[in-house]
């Protein structure tokens, strides 16, 4: 019995083949075939060879004869038998099944799994999702974050090609990467309007902002840092590179719906960025470096020194709730504990807003607000009319001009004695404001044209001219088919004011039908024009209705409704002499009233009271035969101002019409008294404020604080700074340079801070006024539209003195102050914005030391990455909406 | 140190630092915000195609391109370079999408084959070796049915020459079972002579009865018992170092197959393709 199974001598051994595909069945029983099974398997038992049967052996001849052939792995040579006559072997072999050997079995293996893995790709690009209303299930690249999860089965919403092509293997494009990453990135920006300035112009600009407010993006990507380098190097070699950051450069999608896409490392951040961050504490720069987080000068002045220590100690004693809870005179400002009475944190924005100004300012400050000055907008300038009209008898024109204007002659009693309404050059149209601006620039005045040349008094006519076509206009009504506010309006938007009707809110309209009256020479004519044109002013329309109704009721409710809303103000300054009398009697007279002959007037006017609603009468001189005037005018007429260019209404008044006071004609028979408010003109006008007309001047005084028309006059003109005009009536009119105490009327900017508004050349381009304490607009301050702190988080923690130390020195106390403009600097004339630069600012608190941050935020007692202070996006002001907001209005939309 | 511990510590200082390069290479990119998993796609996919290529240099053993030694090993280190690249592509996360997870399903059905196979042929060899003789795969069947031949011709011939039929009997019942089966897998895990041991101790029980005759004959069956150990390990061990390339290499394919269509819509997206 041999020790070994193998015998691998040539004669022992058969030869193994096994990369064959099948096998002798008969190997497994230790006796397998000579030929073996063929290649496709099939035993080949009894095959036959030439006509010869094989068997255990294929004989061979040599010969004549037929020697047998069998190897000695099958019983060797010769066998008893020897071959049949034929050739064939004598020894049959048994027929077996052939096996298939372990690599054709793996092979069918790899065979099955690949038409296995085949058909199932095939299921999973023909099957769709779960609710048949998405994508098939071989492009579910897997859930979406949270926020974006709605999106889930419109894969066009984000990906700017989601169709597959086969045909696109045949073309790979290196460079598609970065194209298909903007292309995408613009489907986000559908959605987030909120990223990148100018509605998406830079949202693929470093930081989503414009490369003007960020540093250029070469000297960012120089790395100081060498572990950065090799990073900043890796970014640029790969094309980040300054203007084409994708979205998804960041934000990578389907990691499922709890996967943070908004998370960025320390390391990411700052492989842009030049200065060397190893962490919060030890690697990042210092606050005074950056100038954070004052940068710019408050928005409202408000000076705490000299509130703590001066301010408050006096009102402490007069008035102490007006000062701040927990104001102790005993400690200095800087050891005051008194913040949150006028600071609060806003949950919201996470900053400490100031209080409004009625719980921190108004205590001690209303009466500022209220007593303050009106402002004139509309008066009659003071002309040199007799050099004019000199001039224009002198070129034998005057009558010409005035058949064709139908202006008449300058009423110079009722032309201002001081100043110059410089917000009336607002209303001119171009061609006079042009000569105007010509008459200014040569130093003329229109008041004294006594050393005017000839030319300048050709245009100085023609400016004055531009001030009655500006009065007739409005009264009557232009050329436009507009009048009253709606004229002044358009003429302001012709000026490049665009909001004019903010300006003009309330406007009394009728007051222009009395300039229109006192500056014609003959209003006999100008009525009986409007009428044939059917161009009545308001009040004149309401006249008119008064005198044709023919039922008394009617004419009293005509009469009440027109006295109340349009003539208040001036019926109650006219009747300041009944103002103690506190009732007045209503005539309920139906028939009409003897006319009563009018008193004599030794001065010419008539008397307050005497006024009556009845034949119209206005301008003077006028024959006593016709509609007069002015003055005299006979009772029972109806008059509008007397020479102290007053309006009255009231005194004689006829069967039709409405009479308060008493008069001459007042009425026989009282049946109603009404009791009125106590018509003080005094108290109205400084206590309520508002337009008001007095002496034909029209003018406005601000009704409180936050007056929408004052700021949208003070708006208008620091929007125009480019116009002379706008700037002299700042100057002249408004008189904001007189100082908080002061009343001028434009005292809100003394608080209300100007900041400088330039284009993106750096050229002034006008001025916006900080109405609020907090920026509306964050993006305006690009360094710290990018950090955030929240202050609510950290006053739970700390007080407000632990990292707001106040100066103590002196001369940085006082520097803020200078930071401000001074009475001098508004006196500057046109340079007054030279102290409109809000960057040029000292704070009287000394810089924040990185330190009392860094004590927490060190990575193990509170987090110190750079997005726990800082975002990335810069926030744009032009967005739609909130994004929730347009979600919510499409899921309303079918 | 011999020639394959040597080559080992090389190799593996090799994969060292490239996955060191790799992982720095990636940390830098991903730090620079540049699209890693599309880098690191393209390399994988290319190193499963470099993998599978071992088989086809199996079939194609005139190429002159190295030893299949060395493919070999190639393919174990690279092998294990894309096990880390996977990681690193996939972002160390469970993937979430359905194509994804087939793929990675298959990444870790052919990785974890291999490793198996990696093991098994470190392992096996070996014991095999020192177990006997070693025999060609294919011819297992056969020697065993010529040893379950000379054994029970041995039982005939005691039986004539003993006139007894207790050979026969002990062979019917203890003998023919071990030497027409073998144990399969089982032997190669714990002592594979534990069967042996089994059928000696019947064997010397046995033997106490007989006479001279019968226990030559005794002691020829106890040779043939030993051999028929050594037979079953080798069948056991060869098999299994055959049947784990049925997992490995159909999956494989299949992991291809799967990979280009990732790989197709990835870049379809990402704006390549």
């Amino acid at each position: 019995m041999p020790e070994q199974f193998q015998d691998f001598t040539h004669r022992g051994s058969v030869y193994d083949r096994p990369n064959r595909k099948w096998i002798c069945g008969g190997a497994c029983e230790g006796c397998p075939c000579l030929l073996g099974p063929s290649a496709k398997g099939k035993c080949q038992a009894g095959a036959k060879f030439d006509g010869r049967i094989s068997g255990e052996c294929l004989p061979v001849k040599h010969g004549d004869l037929w020697v047998c052939n069998r190897v000695d792995t099958h019983g060797g040579i010769p066998c008893n038998e020897g071959p049949l006559p034929d050739g064939s072997c004598c020894r049959a072999v048994a027929k077996c099944q052939p096996r298939p050997t372990l690599r054709r079995l793996r092979g069918q293996c790899v065979l099955l799994a690949c038409l296995a893995t085949l058909g199932f790709l095939l299921c999973l690009f023909s099957s769709e999702s779960a609710n048949n209303d998405g994508p098939p299930l071989a492009l579910d690249a897997g859930p979406l974050s949270f926020s974006h999860a709605f999106l889930e089965k419109d894969c066009k919403s984000c990906h700017s090609a989601p169709e597959l092509a086969p045909a696109r293997l045949a073309g790979f494009n290196p460079h598609g990467f970065d194209q298909r990453a903007m292309s995408d990135g613009r489907l986000c920006m559908k959605c987030h309007t909120e990223i990148g300035e100018n509605r998406g112009e830079f949202a693929f600009h470093p930081h989503t902002a414009s490369p003007a407010t960020l540093p250029k993006p070469s000297s960012l990507l120089i790395q100081r840092n060498p572990s950065l380098r090799l990073v900043g190097a890796a970014a640029i070699a790969t094309g980040l590179d300054g203007d084409h950051i994708s979205c998804t450069t960041c934000h990578v999608e389907h990691r499922g719906e709890m996967f943070d896409i908004k998370a960025l490392s320390n390391e990411q951040c700052q492989i842009c960025h030049q200065s060397r961050f190893g962490n919060f504490e030890k690697g990042h720069p210092e606050f005074d470096r950056m100038n954070y987080p004052h940068n710019r000068r408050t928005r409202i002045f408000f000076d705490h020194y000299s509130h703590y220590e001066k301010h408050f100690p006096e009102k402490q004693k007069t008035e102490p709730d007006a000062v701040p809870i927990g104001f102790d005179e005993a400690r200095s400002h800087a050891e005051s504990q008194s913040c949150t009475t006028c600071h609060s944190p806003s949950t919201d924005s996470g900053q400490m807003k100031v209080n409004a100004f009625e719980e921190s300012c108004a205590k001690c400050h209303t009466k500022n607000v209220f007593s303050s000055e009106a402002f004139p907008v509309i008066a009659i300038p003071r002309v040199d009319i007799d050099a004019i009209n000199a001039f224009v008898e002198f070129l034998g024109t005057k009558e010409k001009r005035e058949e064709e204007q139908d202006a008449g002659a300058w009423f110079v009693d009722y032309q201002i004695q001081d100043g110059f309404p410089w917000p009336m050059l607002l209303f001119l149209d171009k061609e006079t404001r042009e000569k105007w601006d010509l008459l200014l620039k040569e130093g003329v005045d229109i008041s004294d044209l006594s050393s005017a040349s000839q030319d300048q008094l050709q245009t100085a006519t023609d400016v004055v001219f531009g001030f009655k076509q500006l009065f007739v206009d409005v009264s009557e009504g232009s050329a436009e088919g507009k009048r009253g506010s709606a004229e002044l309006a358009r003429r302001l938007e012709a000026n490049g004011y665009p909001a004019p009707a903010a300006m003009l809110n309330g406007f009394p309209q009728d007051a222009f039908l009395r300039f229109r009256e006192k500056i014609s020479p003959s209003k006999t004519a100008f009525l009986a024009n409007s009428a044939s044109e059917g161009k009545l002013s308001l009040l004149e329309e309401k006249l008119k209705a008064i005198t044709d109704a023919s039922d008394d009721e009617v004419k009293r409710q005509l009469a009440r409704d027109l006295a109340v809303p349009y003539a208040w103000r001036e019926l109650v300054r006219e009747m300041k002499d009944y103002t103690e009398k506190k009732t007045y009697p209503i005539k309920k007279k139906p028939e009409r009233a003897p006319r009563a002959k009018p008193p004599e007037n030794p001065a010419g006017s008539t008397a307050p009271g005497e006024e009556s609603f009845g034949e119209e009468s206005f301008g003077d001189p006028a024959p006593a035969t016709e509609e007069s005037f002015g003055d005299p005018a006979p009772a029972g007429e109806e008059s509008f101002g007397d020479d102290a260019g007053e309006e009255s209404f009231g005194g004689g008044v006829d069967d039709d019409a409405l009479a308060f006071g008493s008069g001459t004609d007042a009425p026989a028979e009282v049946e109603e008294p009404v009791d009125l408010q106590d018509p003080n003109a005094t108290a109205w006008s400084e206590n309520i404020g508002g337009w008001s007309e007095d002496q034909f001047m029209i003018s406005y005084k601000s009704t409180g604080h936050s007056d929408p028309l004052m700021k949208a006059w003070i708006e208008a003109l620091l929007g125009r700074i480019d116009d002379d005009a706008a700037l002299s009536a700042l100057r002249e009119s408004l008189r904001f340079s007189q100082g908080v105490e002061s009343r001028a009327a434009g005292n809100c900017l003394m608080c209300h801070s100007i900041d400088e508004k330039r284009d993106s050349t750096g050229k002034l381009t006008g001025a916006v006024v900080n109405w609020h304490s907090q920026a509306t607009t964050p993006f305006k301050m690009p360094e710290r539209a990018l950090t955030h702190f929240n202050h609510s988080a950290h006053l739970l923690l700390a007080d407000c003195r632990q990292c707001h130390v106040t100066e103590t020195d002196e001369n940085g106390r006082d520097r803020y102050k200078e930071s401000f403009p001074s009475t001098e600097s508004w006196n500057l004339g046109s340079r007054w914005f030279e102290k409109a630069n809000p960057r040029l600012f000292h704070s009287n608190f000394r810089q924040l030391d990185k330190g009392s941050c860094s004590t927490c935020h060190n990575g193990s007692t509170a987090d110190d990455s750079c997005l726990h202070c800082h975002q990335y996006h810069f926030p744009v002001s032009d967005a739609e909406a909130p994004i929730i907001d347009r979600l919510l209005n499409r899921e309303q939309t079918p | 140190m011999n020639f394959f511990n040597k080559r080992r510590l090389r190799n593996s200082a090799v994969l060292a630092g490239v996955i060191t390069l790799s992982l720095g290479g990636f940390a830098i990119a991903r730090t620079a915000l540049r699209p890693t998993a599309i880098h690191t796609g393209l390399v994988l996919i290319a190193l499963l195609f470099g993998l599978s290529f071992l088989n086809g240099r199996k079939k194609l053993p005139f190429l002159p391109l190295w030893k299949a030694s060395t493919w070999v090993q190639i393919h174990i280190y690279a092998g294990i370079f894309s096990v880390v690249l996977f990681f690193v592509h996939v972002g160390f996360r469970l993937p979430n999408g359905t194509l994804e997870i087939f793929l990675s399903i298959l990444f870790a059905i052919v990785a974890l084959s291999g490793f198996f196979g990696l093991f098994i042929s470190r392992w096996l060899p070996p014991r095999v070796t020192s177990s006997g003789e070693s025999l060609v795969y294919e011819r297992i069947p056969a020697h065993r049915q010529q040893l379950r031949k000379e054994v029970e011709k041995l039982v005939v011939d005691a039986e004539r020459e003993s006139g007894s039929s207790a050979i026969g009997d002990f062979y019917l019942d203890v003998l023919a079972p071990y030497f027409q089966y073998d144990h399969g897998v089982a032997i190669l895990l714990g002592d594979p002579r534990r069967f042996e041991h089994r059928i000696t101790r019947r064997i010397d029980e046995f033997s106490r009865y007989l006479d001279a005759g019968e226990l030559e004959t005794i002691g020829e069956i106890r040779e043939l018992i030993a051999r028929k150990r050594n037979l079953d390990f080798q069948h056991a061990a060869q098999r299994i170092l055959k049947l784990w390339l049925f997992i490995h290499i159909p999956f494989t394919y299949s992991l291809l197959l799967v990979a280009i269509v990732h790989g197709w819509i990835a870049l379809s997206y990402a704006g390549a393709l």
